[in-house]
This record gives structure tokens, sequence and C-alpha cells, in this order.
């Protein structure tokens, strides 16, 4: 996709990443994803906030070839993970006369995972602005989300928050803005579940960080760009702040039949009790469903036949998963049968 | 095994309640104990609705 114009001089130069369906060799990737980088053409100096995933280091290449960019002068990494920072050693070769700018940690993990030399990092503090002339670039260290590095950086004249990951979402589009609030709903929640939400409570201190900021638009490393900042805003306080509802998820395997006729009689007699249940057979789910659904879940109950003496492994790795997401639960329980064998259940 | 996955769950700050265990296919009398497990479930969320 060609480089597009999101405010006088300011253009994403990114690439759409239509066919990838896994990430991290863990997450489902239904939607595909993109990998937003922008870049940014003061008067004096320019910047290219973030770049691409080292598989489509050719697509970024082609767009500032496109733009006809000589010239770079800062890459700002707002995060040191590859599929953002990983074709910096590209385009440092093609640019040798940038800095790379970073927090102190993401020079340090830069230097690590990518070994580029540290003497073409420079470190920003908190805060710290940087002049591209008529533009400015301020950097927000917000640590956590969802490494320890990471950082936000807030062009002040044209009002855009470039976040990174935070409120991004897997989503290959071909509209650079949101169009279809729905499914930018569906996937930055889906995004925020496996990616943010182990981080709830540090999200929400970075939440009230950026409080006080004018922004007109966000434009996430990930998915659709937020020419209305309140929607994406909106949704995160909710994911974040809001008591978990009245919502039990119920995932669960059965082998032979028996677990499943349980959670059927389970689910009916909760849903007579007016408890909305969201059911997930791990046999064939999506965890990035189940994910999704534990956000604003207060009870799990998780379903399970012994297999070999313990649980079954799909009800372990979904255990193991949910447990790691921390997402708000308040209330647990299991359900489940055996054929022979009742002493491994007390065990 | 209820200890295998409660112990999985240690991140989490989360009330177990009582579980349903059967051998076999589920009778009459296992039907009951889901029955009271969701019951269960329903005071829990109307006592964490109150609380909040």
């Amino acid at each position: 996709m060609k480089p597009r114009e999101l405010k006088p001089n300011v253009y994403w130069v990114g690439a759409v990443d239509w066919d990838r369906r896994l990430f991290d060799e863990l997450i489902p990737l239904p939607d595909g994803t993109s990998y937003n980088a922008y870049l940014i053409k003061g008067s004096e100096k320019t910047a290219l906030i973030d770049t691409v995933d080292p598989t489509m280091a050719e697509e970024l290449i082609s767009n500032l070839n496109q733009l006809d960019v000589k010239h770079i002068d800062f890459m700002v990494a707002n995060h040191a993970e590859q599929d953002h920072s990983g074709t910096l050693p590209r385009i440092l070769k093609l640019y040798p006369n940038a800095t790379v700018v970073a927090t102190p940690k993401c020079k340090t993990l830069l230097t690590e995972l990518l070994l580029i030399p540290e003497s073409k990092i420079m470190a920003v503090k908190d805060g710290e602005t940087l002049s591209l002339g008529e533009k400015t670039l301020e950097f927000i260290h917000v640590p956590w989300v969802h490494w320890p590095e990471t950082m936000l950086t807030y062009l002040r004249e044209d009002r855009i928050l470039f976040p990174c990951d935070l409120f991004g979402s897997h989503l290959a589009s071909s509209d650079l803005y949101v169009t279809d609030e729905a499914t930018v709903h569906e996937a930055a929640k889906r995004y925020y579940a496996e990616i943010m939400m182990p981080f709830r409570t540090i999200v929400q201190k970075n939440l009230e960080k950026i409080e006080d900021l004018q922004i007109d638009v966000i434009a996430p490393s990930h998915g659709p760009i937020y020419d209305k900042p309140g929607f994406i805003l909106e949704a995160y306080r909710d994911w974040v702040y809001a008591s978990p509802k009245n919502i039990v998820v119920l995932p669960y395997i059965s082998m032979h039949g028996s677990t499943r006729k349980m959670v059927k009689h389970l689910v009916s007699a909760l849903v007579e009790r007016g408890i909305t249940v969201k059911q997930f057979d791990l046999a064939k789910t999506d965890i990035g469903k189940l994910a999704m659904a534990l956000v604003d879940a207060i009870t799990v109950v998780i379903g399970t036949p012994t297999v070999l003496t313990g649980a079954h492994p799909k009800v372990v790795y979904a255990v193991y998963l949910t447990n790691a997401l921390r997402p708000k639960l308040k209330f647990a329980s299991i359900i489940g049968s055996y054929g022979w064998g009742a002493g491994w259940w007390n065990r | 095994m209820v200890e295998q996955i409660t112990e999985m769950l240690s991140n989490l700050k989360v009330q177990l309640l009582e579980p349903v265990v059967i051998k076999g296919f589920p009778k009459k009398e296992d039907f009951k104990a889901l029955d009271r497990l969701a019951d269960e479930i329903l005071n829990m969320h109307k006592s964490y609705e109150f609380k909040g």
C-alpha cells in the first residue's frame, strides 16, 4: 500500500499484513494485522515513528522512496519488540546519519535484541521534547504496555498521539481510519485481552497520564487509526476500570459426552437465573475469543474430564492462559466427569 | 485434579465455589448438584453487586 497523508507532512508509511494468521506463534490473527510506521517532515528535521515487521521491510522502504525521503534525522522506537523495531537496522543502513530515539530501557533492549550500536541511540527522559522545526515531538514514558521499555510519542502541533501497541488492533484494512467501529471494537478488544490485560493496573496509570493531552488523532502501531479517539479511549476505560459483569465464562472439554451434558445443564440453569454465559469448547475454540470473554466476566467455570490422572491438556492450556491474562474474575468453579480413578480428583 | 487447576489460577484472587465432580454420565442427583452450583453463582454475583 502506498504512503498516505494524515495531516500536512505527516504520513502513514507502514505495511498491511493481510495474510498473517498467527502472532508470536501463539495468538490467532483472524483478520491479519498491520505494522504502522509514520513519517513526520518538520521544517528542519525528519522523523520516522517506529518501523515494520522485518518480513515487510520492503514495503516501508518503498514508501519512503515514494515520498522521496533523502534524509532521516530521528527514528523513534516507541517499543523494542521486533514487529516495530525489527526493520531499524535496515533503515539505519539506508539512512546512516539517523539517530534512534528511545527510552533508556529501550536503548538497552535495542542493543541486545537487534545489535544496534549504543552510539546510534539517544535515550530520552519522560516528558522530553524534540524539535523538528515547526513540529515538536514529546515523549511520554509508559512502561509495561506491554513491555518494560514502552513509550508514547505525541506530536504537539497536530495533536496526534503515537502510542505504539497501546490502543492497537490486529486488523488488516485498506481504510486508513476507523470506518466500522463495531469491527474495530472487536479487534481492539481482542488485542487488549491478549496483550494489555495482564498489565491492567498499569494501563490504568498510563491512561491517567495522558488524560490531559489534547488528542485529535490516535495513530497506533497495529490496525486502523482513530480520528475520533473518544471511541477507543472510552472502550479502554470500560475494559480497564469497569466492575466485572454478570457473566460466566465456561471453557470445557468433553471426550465422551458426560462433561458436555453437565455443561449443557449448567448453562441452562445459569441462563434461567438471568446470568449471561459464554461457553467455549476448547477442542475447537479460538483462544482470542476466550480471552475477550474474560475481559468482562466475574466467574469462570472450568469443565474437564480426567486424562491420565490429570485435567485434559487442552484445559490445562486454557487455565494457564487465563491465569496469565489476569482478568477481573472473582469466582471460579470446576465441573467434570471421570470414568475411573476417583482419587485423582482430590489431588 | 481440583488442586491442579486451582494452583494454576494463583495469579487470580478468585473464590472457589464447590466443584461438581461426578462418575460417568450425569444422573438426577448430579443435575441437582449443578443446579446448586448455579444458585451459588447467582448468590455470589448478587453479593458482589451489593458490595460494589
